[in-house]
């Protein structure tokens, strides 16, 4: 899994707060909630291919 | 009024709309089409119920059930279906009714149309009604006007609340109720007790009903009564097959989906086009395996097009109401609100007749509160509410920001706000008080420059040589 991680911003600079999956089957990338990632409890499912996959399993993620 | 009044309902309601009703001669897809035709006449400013007879499956078959949308995206239209002479006239229409309410009614089986058609155990096939997947990213077709009805454990009051529900599977369904809303607070205490919650999903209804059904209320406190003080008329109500009395549901909606929310199952739900005009993400949710499905024979899907008018126009005009409810007290200068689309759910209008000064920063704290308002604009009578760019004009000739403006932080915010930073739990919000200063007495003038006017004899000579002159061709814009 590639590495982009969060680096803090002081607070006047904008943040996103959406973390991306990329599908561990089709590799096209979805919108995530950072906590469903980090827990990695849940399979995720892609809207793209309907593959599901543990967020441990994708292909790449991308921090907010 | 009582239940002696016919019953209403969607069928009858759209019959009644002659031509305010597009019904498509052409076969449309679940999958994006009749969601792009929303898209498009929003888009030339047009907003007729859309009714598709026979919708298009995935697999190419026709669907037996026909679908419903937009029928909320009009604001005239709503103001007509809740018998409002002028959709300005919500909030304090909404204010009133809501507060008086009528009790519902119960009726047995026999006189229930949505029970006319039962499907239980594994005659149940969700797939088989025509749930749309509306948009890009969609995760699949969605249940988008379920009116999710719970029940509080401890006083056996019900909810009801719209929530988005993925079609999973032939008997399974996500469900997100927002964290903090009063039906995730039910599942949480039945779950707390290692319960299953009881839910039954009703789909389809008159939009006085539907409508109706938003008013903001208490917690725990049943939604009926406002609902039907709001239509006008008592909600028949019959109770559910699954659960009987316990969980009871409106006989006159067009399906109703029920079952059971196993204790602290969670399941990858989203992403899904949301309010706000973005996505929601995937996350993590409840969901329903389905035990009963019941409906008219001639039962109708209502579609809610996910973030456009038809999904925020019923839930603004509703939260106009409330935000009237919770102002007007410390405001008695207060005289209307407006909760514009182009602010989605996070912006409010505030309207003023001459406001002493300091009440309408009071006004600006109180509509503050409201989970959901971000950003609360006050004004003068002669701004339209009800037209941005005259409340832009307020905003950019009647505030000194250091003067006019309140922020305040760690405030309640409503759910899937874009802007949100990661982790936050609370949110800034502002008051802006673009209203003129007052006059220095009564019957004088406020001590600010006129605005631009010409009277009206110069007006009513105008229109009269405007007066059935074509105006096609001519630049709008
Ligand atoms: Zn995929």
């Amino acid at each position: 899994m590639a590495e982009h991680m969060n680096t803090p911003l002081p607070h006047w600079e904008k943040s996103g707060n959406v973390m991306w999956v990329s599908c561990r089957s089709c590799r096209e990338w979805f919108p995530c909630a950072a906590e469903l990632v980090s827990q990695n409890k849940i399979e995720l499912v892609c809207p793209h291919c309907a593959a599901c996959f543990k967020p441990a399993d994708a292909a790449d993620t991308m921090n907010p | 009024m009582t239940c002696e009044n016919p019953p209403i309902e969607l069928s009858s309601y759209l019959l009644s709309l002659g031509r305010a009703v597009f019904q498509t001669a052409h076969s449309l897809s679940v999958v994006q089409e009749i969601t792009a035709l929303q898209h498009l006449l929003g888009r030339a400013g047009r907003y007729p119920v859309i009714h598709v007879p026979q919708p298009r499956l995935v697999d190419g078959r026709t669907s037996e059930i026909g679908l419903v949308t937009n029928l909320c995206a009009s604001r005239e239209l709503m103001a007509h279906a809740l018998s409002i002479s002028d959709h300005r006239e919500c909030a304090r229409t909404f204010a009133s009714r809501a507060s008086t309410g009528i009790a519902p009614v119960d009726v047995g089986r026999g006189q229930a149309p949505v029970q006319q058609l039962v499907a239980q155990g594994g005659d149940i096939d969700l797939r088989q009604l025509p749930a749309l997947r509306q948009h890009v990213f969609d995760v699949g077709h969605y249940v988008t006007a379920g009116h999710c009805s719970t029940i509080e454990p401890d006083s056996g009051a019900d909810n009801t609340s719209i929530q988005r529900c993925w079609v999973k599977g032939q008997r399974l369904l996500s469900f997100f109720p927002y964290s903090g809303s009063h039906n995730a607070r039910n599942v949480e205490k039945f779950w707390a007790r290692g319960e299953p919650c009881p839910v039954a999903i009703w789909i389809g209804h008159h939009p006085a009903v539907v409508i109706g059904s938003q008013a903001k209320l208490a917690y725990p406190e049943s939604h009926w009564s406002a609902a039907g003080g709001i239509a006008g008329q008592s909600i028949r109500m019959v109770p559910t097959i699954t659960h009987g009395d316990r969980l009871k549901v409106p006989a006159d909606a067009e399906i109703v989906i029920e079952g059971w929310i196993p204790p602290h199952r969670l399941e990858a739900d989203g992403p899904f086009a949301e309010y706000p005009g973005y996505v929601g993400v995937q996350i993590a949710t409840p969901v329903i395996e389905v035990t009963c499905l019941t409906r008219r024979r001639e039962a109708i899907l209502h579609d809610f097009g996910g973030g456009l008018e038809d999904h925020l126009i019923p839930e603004n005009m509703a939260m106009e109401g409330k935000v009237y409810t919770l102002v007007k007290p410390v405001a008695p200068t207060l005289i209307n609100v407006h909760v514009p689309f182009s602010g989605r759910r996070f912006h409010a209008y505030l309207q003023f007749r001459d406001p002493p000064r300091g009440e309408v920063r009071d006004a600006l704290m109180a509509a503050l509160a409201y989970r959901r308002l971000r950003t609360v604009v006050a004004v003068d009578e002669d701004i339209d509410i009800f037209d941005d760019r005259s409340v832009l004009w307020a905003m950019s000739t009647r505030v000194q920001w250091h003067r006019d403006t309140i922020e305040a932080d760690g405030l309640t915010h409503g759910n899937l706000d874009p802007s949100l930073p990661l982790g936050a739990t609370t949110v800034t919000k502002l008051g802006i008080d673009a209203t003129l200063p007052p006059a220095p007495a009564y019957g004088l003038p406020k001590p600010v420059a006129p605005r631009n006017a010409v009277s009206d004899s110069a007006l009513a000579a105008a229109a009269k040589a405007l007066k059935e002159v074509d105006m096609t061709g001519w630049p709008s814009t």
